[in-house]
């Protein structure tokens, strides 16, 4: 019997419901794997274990030794200690010394034409003709007073000093008899220069000198002068004839020079109104002779104060500071001071990186230095107002001198040491057990990179183990001689001193944590020998240290070496697909010991969460002959189920653990030896398909 | 990175667990002598198939949401070296109109789901059993590539009957928007597992091209545009036996913006390498160069992208051999994806106008040999329904069956 259609459609579309919905009902779907992957590979050679600033030495025979150096003293930046440099300023307050203005050169012709036309007869003599003379009689000739315009270059002054020169040149045809020639001021009226002059033929000129500043009593010179010449007379040469030629001409020249001026509105030439060229001192160095230094920061700084109302130049030079070949020097301008009021100026020069000559102008000296101020004025073209009354203050500072390199004599000086200990962690992964040094070797080297030779005294030294309370004294240490070091130029090589310190082995028996340091010193305790030969760059050390060196032959008796490593700051947590597993540490040991492996597994708060503690032993290394070992293969396997991964990626930190054990004597240990330890996880997951 | 080495190593099985149906022949519906001049029909298919025994690993999946170590080995037992897996979901409407007497108007919208895989029999057991059972051997992961492809589509055509109603031919143009695009490809992977996992060594050589978004929730999205032709003819022979070829979905589709990222690379895992485990940096970095080297032979670009759609070829006989039996056979290919051309034969009984039923078998396609039953008849007088149980097997021996779906049609003529 087959069914109605009312009855099988409804399932059919169930059907079809159902079908389509399956592939949502698949991503929740899960499964189980099994994963094998390495997860950390490393190789423990001595080199691993050993800490700090610890080395290792391999001799020829593959042999093993601890390097290590413990920095006891430090005398670091000494230039800082060593040198300073204090310089007194070098100021200038100065009024002006001199003004000085250009010379004027005034020429005033007259042509012949001219001097014809002021008389009525002679004015009827044609040009360019030869005039019959018969038995000449003197003319006179009334000429008006000239004004001569200097005002353009010089409105007024007040003469300190001056010439005045005078000439007539007559390139008439005709003799001058007499002539009174007057220069005045034109405003004033103050007479500036008056002389008559007679019998000056044609073709003849003459001349007249007088001192102008006398002249003028102190009254000034005006820009406008007016010219006067008067009681001129002149004759017609006693000759058949003279050719008339209007263009010939009389000169009266006026020459002004040499003017210097108590004050003056005029157009100054280009001068020196400041020259100062001084020695300058270094200040407080007491027995310190300094002969050169590199500056490695340091500036000049320039103050000025001027009421003079022109636009100067002022200049700065140190011959004997130099670099690249050029000399230290900065020109600054100072402008024009308001009328009747102060410019104020000030500006810093930097010198750094360059040499000073401390040796003075000659050479000869120490400490000292050459320099060289001046303060001038250029020719503007424009008329300004100055006067001797203006002032000029000039401060020069040379300041912040900072050395990089000094070179001379640094004097007799004591280094203060305060007694203080040091740490030294060469033995600091050692937890717990015991191990035993064939033999160790202990000294104490200095390094001395300054170019000074010195003294260090060691007045006490102590080993101490601050965990077991125990303390070893070292042997007394006669004075220590430090040779200087040697310079190179540009770089020095630091001198190395050292001495060896008895019984070594008691020394580090107690497996020491801290020394304890009481050392005392001085430089140059024998004075400037050889001469200004001292030198100290700004990176120059002098440093002591403790030089440790062990042979790795030993003998450990549950010797313990633990160390922390940090994890990750992210908090990690475990997948819960993560159904537990294996953690295997693979170890190949070439090393002649046996050895265990523990790790402890501290929460952020320091709290143990878990530990992996060896199961066995990691076994000895076979066939070992010095340094040939073959390697042995132990696998240490640790359960970690879901819980104990949650602990382990819970971890802040991890202590590891080794605990090592050599065969009965000392043992040799080679560069060749070295635990190779992979690990590797086998653990269970369940994959979820919704991936 | 961790989640893309997973992915890869899941990548048949992922595949396995999201495919969705099988796609059953799909014949032209003729507009017969009904006297009707309207036709129309909601189509819904929706399979899956393997050419491996995956219906007890389905079954466990989906009943008891774990897939325990008997199903697990039981499918590894059965891989071969190459497998193949794919699924359709399908669902159409179809509306055809009488424009004058042999013209035809048809057209269709369509969503398809097609998802296909083929991938190497280590990387499945790889993927469900973990790397644990290669210690020590190499697992080869390639060839292995999946594809997923959604889009919807809109047809228009036309159809016109020739020689008295004895030969139809039809075609039209159809128009896709592409929702979701991604395939994956292995080409060259392995992984050795050393002793104890020591280290792995990997080689892979990796590429994926993908649409934004997802296969899940992205149906609405547009990512790409397509365009395509269908072509088909039915010859009507003496008893009403016809014999139909067809051609579909010949086009391309083309994203907007996909991204293509390609990895060749080749590295040696040894875990984390700590060079000073007691130094004095006691910070450790958990940083793994594995990880680096990984990301630095990874090649990302982002642009448009071509391919040609997934087409398929299809030759049907149906057969009358009384009134009551009808044969159908016929062949088809899908193209280009791993797809074996499916063969299949199938008949009807009628035992009431209303009830019709019918075995089927097949060969091919995603799979290998199959069978079903089919039920088909006419209800209220007016309403046509098909309906195919496919991969009826599995009811018999779902341990060794690798397929399941169905297809139903309903349809009216008026």
């Amino acid at each position: 019997m087959f069914y109605s259609s009312r009855t099988y459609l409804p399932p059919i579309l169930l059907l079809l419901l159902l079908l389509t919905s399956c592939m949502k009902d698949l991503d929740d779907v899960t499964w189980d794997t099994t994963v094998l992957t390495p997860l950390a590979k490393t190789s423990l050679s001595i080199e691993s274990l050993v800490q700090g600033d610890s080395s290792v030495k391999i001799q020829s025979d593959k042999s093993l030794s601890i390097i290590y150096r413990e920095k006891i003293y430090s005398f670091t930046s000494p230039l800082d200690t060593l040198v300073n440099f204090q310089i007194d300023p070098l100021i200038k307050d100065v009024t002006l010394q001199s003004l000085e203005l250009g010379s004027q050169n005034i020429n005033q012709a007259f042509t012949l034409q001219e001097l014809f036309a002021t008389n009525f007869f002679l004015s009827l003599i044609p040009d360019q003709v030869w005039l019959p003379i018969d038995n000449p009689t003197p003319i006179s000739i009334p000429l008006s007073p000239m004004d001569i315009d200097i005002s353009n270059v010089l409105q007024t002054a007040v003469l300190t000093d001056g010439t005045l020169s005078t000439s007539i040149d007559n390139q008439l045809p005709v003799n001058i008899l007499n002539i009174d020639l007057e220069i005045k001021n034109t405003v004033g009226q103050e007479v500036l220069y008056s002389k008559n002059f007679q019998n000056i033929n044609s073709g003849q000129s003459i001349n007249d000198v007088i001192d102008l500043a006398a002249a003028l009593g102190g009254q000034p010179i005006e820009g406008k002068l007016t010219l006067e010449m008067s009681n001129v007379q002149f004759i017609f040469p006693n000759v058949d004839s003279v050719f008339i030629d209007y263009s010939d001409y009389i000169t009266a020249g006026i020459s002004l020079t040499n003017l210097k001026v108590s004050s003056a509105k005029a157009i100054f030439p280009a001068q020196n109104l400041v020259e100062a060229k001084d020695t300058i001192g270094l200040r407080g160095m007491g027995d310190i002779e300094i002969k050169r230094a590199t500056i490695k920061t340091g500036a000049v700084t320039a103050t000025v104060r001027s009421t003079v109302e022109e636009e100067m130049e002022m200049e700065y030079y140190i011959p004997s500071a130099t670099l690249n070949g050029d000399i230290f020097s900065f020109i600054a301008n100072v402008p024009a001071a308001p009328p009747g009021g102060t410019y104020e100026f000030d500006e810093r020069f930097p010198y750094d990186g360059y040499d000073f000559d401390f040796t003075g102008k000659d050479g000869t000296l120490t400490n000292t230095f050459y320099n060289e101020l001046f303060a001038r004025i250029d020719s503007t073209g424009k008329i300004v107002s100055l006067s001797l009354d203006d002032t000029l203050s000039m401060e020069i500072k040379v300041v912040e001198m900072t050395p990089s390199y000094v070179e001379g004599y640094l004097g007799q000086q004591s280094i203060n040491i305060p007694a203080d200990t040091v740490d030294i962690d060469v033995f600091g992964a050692i937890k717990s057990g015991s191990i035993a040094f064939e033999s160790a070797s202990l000294k104490v080297t200095v390094e001395n990179g300054l170019g000074i030779d010195g003294q260090l005294n060691f007045n006490s030294l102590k080993a101490l183990n601050t965990s077991t309370g125990q303390e070893v004294t070292f042997p007394v240490i006669p004075p220590f001689q430090i040779t200087e070091a040697q310079n190179l130029g540009s770089t020095f090589e630091s001198s190395i001193s050292s001495t060896s310190i008895a019984n070594a082995e008691t020394i580090l028996n107690i497996l020491p944590n801290k020394i304890f340091y009481n050392i005392s010193g001085d430089l140059n305790p024998g004075g400037n020998t050889p001469a200004y030969q001292d030198f100290v760059y700004e990176d120059s050390e002098l440093n002591a240290f403790l030089d440790l060196e062990i042979p790795l032959s030993v003998s450990t008796d549950k010797l313990v070496l633990t160390d922390t490593a940090i994890f990750s700051d992210e908090l990690i947590t475990a997948p819960e697909e993560y159904k537990g597993g294996i953690l295997r540490f693979i170890v190949n040991n070439s090393f002649p010991m046996t050895a265990s492996f523990n790790a402890y597994f501290l929460s952020p708060d320091g709290v143990r969460l878990d530990s992996l503690i060896s199961p066995l032993p990691i076994a000895s290394a076979t066939a070992v002959n010095d340094a040939n070992s073959t390697a042995t293969e132990t696998i240490l396997e640790f359960p970690v189920g879901h819980d104990k991964l949650a602990n382990i990626l819970h971890t802040k930190e991890i202590i590891f653990e080794l605990e090592l054990n050599t065969p009965p004597g000392f043992t040799k240990i080679y560069s060749t030896y070295s635990f190779d330890i992979q690990l590797t996880a086998e653990f269970d997951y369940n994959v979820k398909s919704g991936l | 990175m961790r989640n893309l080495l997973l992915y890869l190593t899941l990548l048949p099985v992922l595949t396995f667990a999201q495919l969705a149906g099988f796609q059953e022949e799909f014949q032209a519906q003729l507009n017969d002598s009904t006297g009707k001049t309207h036709y129309i029909t909601l189509f819904g298919e929706n399979s899956f198939n393997s050419n491996f025994p995956s219906n007890q690993v389905l079954s466990d999946a989906l009943e008891l949401k774990f897939i325990n170590e008997e199903s697990k080995q039981h499918i590894a037992n059965n891989l071969s070296t190459t497998n193949r897996l794919g699924g359709i979901l399908d669902i159409t409407l179809l509306y055809k109109a009488q424009l004058k007497t042999g013209l035809n108007i048809v057209s269709h919208l369509r969503s398809r789901n097609l998802s296909y895989s083929s991938f190497s029999k280590d990387a499945f057991i790889f993927g469900l059993f973990g790397n644990k059972v290669f210690e020590e051997k190499t697992a080869t992961l390639s060839p292995t590539s999946l594809t997923q492809l959604i889009h919807q589509d809109i047809y228009l055509g036309l159809e016109k009957t020739l020689d008295s109603n004895r030969f139809l031919i039809g075609g039209g143009i159809s128009f896709q928007k592409t929702s979701y695009y991604r395939s994956v490809s292995l080409e060259h992977s392995t992984v050795f597992t050393a002793e104890y996992g020591r280290y792995l060594d990997v080689e892979m050589k990796y590429s994926t091209t993908e649409t934004p978004g997802s296969a899940s929730n992205d149906f609405w999205k547009n990512n790409g545009i397509g365009a395509a032709i269908n072509l088909y003819a039915v010859k009507t022979f003496k008893n009403n036996n016809k014999l139909s070829i067809e051609l579909r979905d010949i086009g391309f589709h083309r994203f907007q913006d996909v991204t293509k990222q390609n990895i060749d690379t080749s590295f040696r895992d040894e875990g984390i390498v700590f060079n000073d485990l007691f130094g004095d940096d006691n910070t450790t970095s958990i940083t793994s160069p594995v990880i680096v080297s990984v990301l630095d032979s990874t090649h990302e670009t982002t642009g448009s992208s071509t391919i040609f759609m997934k087409s398929t070829i299809h030759l049907s006989y149906s057969h009358q051999f009384s009134d009551k039996i009808n044969t159908y056979s016929g062949v088809r290919q899908i193209f280009p994806v791993p797809y074996k051309p499916r063969i299949y034969a199938k008949s009807y009984y009628q035992l009431s106008t209303m009830l019709e039923v019918g075995p089927s078998l097949a060969y091919g396609g995603f799979g290998n040999i199959d069978s079903g039953i089919s039920f088909r008849g006419v209800l209220f007088k007016n309403i046509l329904y098909t309906f195919d149980i496919n991969y009826i097997e599995r009811l018999f021996i779902s341990k060794n069956s690798g397929g399941q779906g169905f297809n139903l049609r309903i349809s009216s003529f008026f």
